[in-house]
């Protein structure tokens, strides 16, 4: 064996101990979590956890997630619902329609809007469609549901079109000349080939985004009112990682409060798993499709 | 004559590839380009389809008369669409084979009911119809490296061009799929003109009626296929039909 056999040698076990650690990572995060709630989950007060009551602090305390499942799942679903088509549309002419140097500066710009820290987002949103709203006299205040779909949606474009604009650009590179050679608009090969053959893609994209959407915190925090009823678009709501966040901070340790939250978070971590393994599905699906 | 090239001279950048190339293409013959590998074969058939218009930094002298109508380089995008264009690699759409059939036809309007008529007599003067009539439904990728060039050449047909531009369409098949192209192209002739650019001397001797060999851009020889491989006229076209260069 020479050195560059060792050298390989070495490579492949730092490989396998740092993919090993990064599952373990994962591992231990999910023992804790469900660790730190499994006491809540014991006792009696488990059965309220799909009541619309949440009384943490209460002489008979609730703790009824229902509005903050339900308005995490609103606001991921109806963003990501939001944020496709726009997605899409960007996606296609940024492949399809302009190249050269605008074509990098779009990516470019793309690619740090997607890089904007999820705050700013927040801000933008606080002040744009909540004052909006309020200024619309329908609510008393603007912040909502509406405006947190409206703020998480715009922050997801970048998110979203920056991974359709791959699929897309490898598609007309293999097929452009050959549609154009046929006398088809571009507009026509992007709704009938392009967007067709890369619709499994589309899915994955569009299920990362909601994993991150169901995941996001701060900018949702910012716009949508933060009250833990069931919600309604224009209406205050609440979510789960926003639940985590405002209350943890005065929860008292090991009380069945902080315990419950612990409890919030085994249930979003349930959705991101779940969209996950749906993720790995539609790719096998799409691997299969594809021969 | 169904093409008139007139003093062709195209660029990329700066950089010459045609250099004031004019020959005319006659009606219902195969009409082979050869010439070494990197000599503008393609850029004349890319030109020819107009597609060439599409790549950034072209620019051309010159005109093409193409069913009476002259094309320069201020209208050579109208072109594009009007000659149907095959390419070196079989690669068909990643769609069914009814819809790679379809796909111009339903660009262009035509009713459903037409545009399968049409699809099924492309799939048959390609004699393809026979091996997928009863998986049309299927994914034309899943056909063989053949069967997806005949495929290409089908949907190349549907909107009725007289003239069939083929970039090599050989040089990613084996033998026997190269004979059945070759076999189907001899036959389509009668109803369209066909220009295939090749370096397969064997190939374009089998199938032409007509030779240009070009080098470096000029129109070396032109002229009948029995003339050119038999008795040809330049010394460049005898060293190259010898195998000295290319």
């Amino acid at each position: 064996m020479n050195i560059y056999d060792y050298a390989d040698k070495i490579a492949h076990r730092i490989s396998r101990i740092v993919v090993l650690t990064t599952f373990l990572i994962l591992v231990l995060i999910f023992l804790f979590i469900l660790n730190e709630s499994l006491s809540f989950l014991g006792s009696g007060f488990s059965d309220t956890i799909l009541s619309v009551s949440w009384r943490p602090l209460s002489k008979n305390p609730s703790f009824g997630m229902l509005p903050m499942i339900l308005g995490t799942l609103y606001i991921g679903f109806f963003a990501t619902l939001l944020a496709l088509p726009v997605s899409l549309g960007c996606a296609s002419f940024i492949s399809c329609q302009v190249r050269g140097r605008l074509k990098y500066l779009m990516l470019s710009m793309m690619d740090m809007l997607a890089g904007i820290p999820s705050v700013v987002y927040g801000l933008l949103g606080f002040y744009t469609v909540v004052k909006m709203l309020e200024s619309t006299g329908l609510m008393a205040a603007g912040e909502s549901i509406f405006a947190a779909i409206i703020t998480l949606s715009v922050m997801l474009i970048p998110y979203m079109a920056s991974s359709y604009v791959k699929a897309f650009e490898e598609v007309e590179l293999m097929y452009g000349f050959q549609t154009r050679a046929l006398g088809v608009s571009k507009w026509y090969s992007m709704t009938h080939l392009v967007i067709v053959h890369t619709k499994g893609h589309i899915l994955t994209g569009y299920m990362l985004a909601l994993s991150r959407a169901l995941g996001e915190t701060m900018a949702v925090m910012m716009v949508i009112g933060n009250s833990p009823i069931l919600p309604k678009l224009f209406g205050k709501g609440i979510t789960l990682s926003g639940l985590i966040a405002l209350e943890m901070s005065g929860a008292q340790l090991d009380s069945l409060h902080y315990q419950s939250l612990y409890t919030a978070g085994i249930i979003l971590l349930a959705f991101l798993l779940l969209i996950n393994l749906l993720i790995r599905k539609i790719e096998s699906w799409v691997k299969s499709n594809e021969i | 004559m169904v093409i008139d090239i007139r003093n062709l001279t195209t660029y990329y950048d700066s950089q010459k590839v045609l250099d004031d190339i004019s020959f005319k293409i006659r009606k219902n013959r195969i009409t082979s380009v050869i010439g070494p590998s990197g000599c503008g074969k393609t850029t004349l058939l890319m030109t020819l389809s107009g597609l060439v218009n599409k790549v950034p930094h072209f620019s051309m002298q010159g005109e093409i008369e193409y069913r009476k109508k002259t094309f320069t380089k201020d209208n050579l995008g109208e072109l594009i669409g009007r000659t149907g264009f095959v390419f070196q690699q079989p690669l068909a759409f990643p769609l069914s084979i009814e819809k790679n059939m379809i796909f111009a036809t339903k660009y262009a309007g035509i009713e459903k009911s037409e545009r399968e008529r049409i699809a099924v007599e492309k799939l048959k003067e390609v004699n393809l119809w026979e091996e997928v009539k009863d998986n049309l439904k299927m994914k034309a990728s899943r056909l063989s490296g053949g069967q997806q060039q005949r495929l290409c050449i089908a949907r190349a047909l549907t909107m009725y061009p007289d003239v069939l531009l083929l970039d090599e369409p050989c040089s990613a098949l084996d033998v026997k799929n190269t004979a059945i192209i070759e076999k189907m192209l001899v036959e389509l002739k009668k109803d369209y003109t066909i220009i295939v650019v090749t370096h397969n001397l064997s190939q374009a001797k089998r199938i032409s009626d007509e030779i240009v060999f070009v080098n470096e851009g000029k129109i070396v020889e032109s002229g009948t296929c029995a003339g050119i491989f038999n008795d040809p006229v330049e010394q460049e076209t005898k060293d190259y039909l010898s195998g000295n260069f290319g």
